[in-house]
């Protein structure tokens, strides 16, 4: 967690995101004519290995989207996704396998983000099985690691999702994230929705997480104070563009842009999570 | 879990005989009987028919009739046949068999041809392929199911393609075991391919739309980012977390295995039970009309079973009780 030195010799990004760009068209029909959606347009940023990077916004600003487009579940429209030097953007659905379990995402709504009709060990070993990782007594032996890392029994392993708390199920998807091991976590806001002490215990968590493992965060959220507390820098997006960047602490002290001000007054009168602070 | 299908087998009967009861009652309160055509018979006296019709207890009241129809079913019975002078179960069985076997042909090749037709049209939404399926299925629904009867038999009839009525070729008997088959599999096409286009639209759509609905979901998305993709996140993640439609009209084809091809039996001729009940029918033979309602009532409520203890092993929401349970 602790912030790179701006010494000069910098390690090379792990993520560098260049000139990132999404449309979405709806198909229009015989009554209705088709609209386009620039979601995302002239996107680039990148991260350090074994930092935080906070991506600030409003809903509908088009943070998702990049977070999409960087874990491939969408393919960009244009610009390139540097990982690790090989351009993500580029690969094809079966090309992505091998970088998959470098880039892990965990999404907002932990209930919808796991499917219903599978068992905690099923859910979090899929991931495994798709990369062909272990037999299944190792992948068991790495589903009941993952669970005990995101603070969850291993006992458990048996129940449904629906059976875990809302808390719970969020350490449930980060153990899904983590048995591959991932080099980078994009978070899609992972607290928004759970109560102000379960806030607390997951973001707890991912800073033991990251500490632990080195991992790199790229980290959604609307609430600027929060990314305060968690991110070492951060950028802020406005519109499908993104509108100011910096380190965290000037970011804070001096925003510059309309929409870091705004966001930072919205957020202001939010509660921070307690005894997340660096 | 003992208890669960204990609770349910008591609910059944107990479900069976208020439609026994009912049946039994409407049937015999509707006019007519089967002596009003011999009575027009002026070769047959009064005095005849009055002997035969206390022969088979007609004269006694409601009550003692059902009492004694109860006794024949509990026997094995299921009442007894007048215009066959058999006990009715005697006569059921070999056309049940036959409509047993249509039934079965036709709900095995529809959801064979269902599943995949509506998790890949849903999986390529709104492309030409799912246009075409879509447009399709809502044409073959709209059409009367006697209409898609009476059409395929025109063409079977005016093509000669296919053997049209009964079940068997004249010379059946002197077939091999597999002409035999091959015979029987000729005669089963046409009322095979009509249950088939009448029931598989249905499935289709109801299966797409929520096999479409689930692939929006976060979870389908997440598996995606994790290189999960093809056959095995269509047919692994996405199906089972949208089989719940599907299973309920599961059970509901299973109760119409024996009920839903009566239609298309009478008109293509099969030797089902279709036939059979529109002749008791119309003869007011009651006892073969209520053992057949008995039988509908009954399929029903294994269909409805086994739909929900498919659900209790295929969703776990359900098994434990939670609200949210789709």
């Amino acid at each position: 967690m602790n912030s790179q030195p701006s010494a000069p010799a910098t390690p090379p990004p792990l993520l560098r995101v260049q000139e990132l760009a999404k449309i979405y068209f709806r198909r229009g029909s015989l009554t209705h004519p088709g609209s386009r959606v620039q979601a995302v347009k002239g996107v680039s940023f990148s991260i350090e290995p074994g930092s935080t990077l906070g991506l600030a916004g409003s809903s509908g600003c088009g943070k998702s989207t990049v977070a999409r487009c960087i874990s491939r579940i969408e393919r960009p429209d244009e610009g390139e996704i540097l990982f690790e030097g090989h351009d993500l953007a580029a690969l094809s659905f079966r090309e992505l396998r091998p970088f998959r379990p470098a880039i892990q995402m965990v999404f907002q709504d932990a209930a919808t983000a796991m499917n219903p009709s599978f068992s905690a060990a099923e859910i979090i070993a899929e991931p495994l099985l798709i990369q062909g990782i272990g037999t299944a007594k190792e992948r068991a032996a790495r589903v009941r690691q993952a669970m005990q890392e995101a603070g969850l029994p291993a006992e458990w392993s048996g129940r449904a999702a629906h059976e875990f708390s809302g808390g719970q199920r969020q350490r449930l998807t980060l153990a899904r994230a983590l048995v591959l091991k991932p080099k980078l976590l994009v978070l899609d806001e992972p607290l928004t929705g759970l109560d102000v002490s379960t806030r607390a215990q997951i973001a707890n968590l991912l800073l033991e997480v990251q500490a632990a493992h080195g991992i790199t965060y790229l980290f959604l959220s609307h609430d600027l104070f929060l990314l305060g507390h968690l991110a070492d820098r951060i950028a802020v997006m406005s519109d499908g563009q993104l509108v100011e960047e910096g380190p965290t602490s000037q970011i804070m002290a001096s925003p510059q842009h309309p929409e870091t001000r705004k966001l930072l007054a919205a957020s202001g009168r939010q509660l921070a999570p307690a005894g997340a602070g660096r | 879990m003992k208890s669960y299908v204990a609770r349910r087998l008591a609910r059944a009967v107990l479900l069976l005989f208020a439609v026994s009861v009912l049946c039994f009652l409407l049937t015999r309160l509707a006019p007519g009987s089967f002596f009003d055509e011999i009575r027009l018979n002026p070769q047959i006296s009064p005095h005849t028919i009055a002997a035969l019709q206390a022969r088979y207890g007609l004269d006694q009241p409601l009550p003692l009739r059902y009492g004694r129809w109860a006794r024949s079913v509990v026997r094995g019975d299921f009442g007894f046949s007048i215009a066959y002078n058999t006990p009715v179960a005697q006569l059921m069985w070999a056309p049940a068999e036959h409509t047993l076997l249509l039934g079965g042909v036709a709900m095995l090749l529809c959801w064979l041809i269902s599943v995949p037709l509506a998790v890949w049209s849903a999986a390529y939404e709104r492309s030409w392929f799912d246009r075409g399926v879509s447009a399709l299925t809502s044409f073959i629904i709209s059409i009367p199911e006697i209409v898609l009867a009476l059409g395929l038999l025109a063409f079977a009839v005016r093509s000669h393609a296919l053997p049209v009525g009964g079940m068997t070729s004249i010379g059946f008997d002197e077939l091999t075991g597999w002409g035999k088959a091959m015979d029987i599999a000729r005669h089963m096409l046409a009322p095979v391919v009509i249950l088939v286009l009448v029931a598989t639209p249905v499935i289709v759509r109801h299966l797409r739309a929520s096999v479409a609905e689930v692939l929006h979901a976060p979870f389908v998305e997440a598996a995606r980012g994790c290189g999960i993709g093809g056959a095995r996140l269509l047919f692994r993640h996405v199906l089972p977390a949208a089989a719940n439609p599907a299973i309920s009209l599961f059970g509901l084809s299973l109760a119409a295995l024996l009920s839903g091809s009566l239609l298309v039996e009478v008109v293509t001729g099969w030797p089902g039970l279709g036939p059979l009940i529109l002749d008791a029918t119309l003869a007011r033979d009651l006892d073969v009309v209520v053992a057949a309602a008995m039988l509908g009532a009954a399929m029903m409520i294994v269909g409805n079973f086994a739909a929900d203890l498919l659900l209790l092993a295929a969703d776990p929401r359900i098994r434990t009780g939670s609200p949210d349970a789709g």
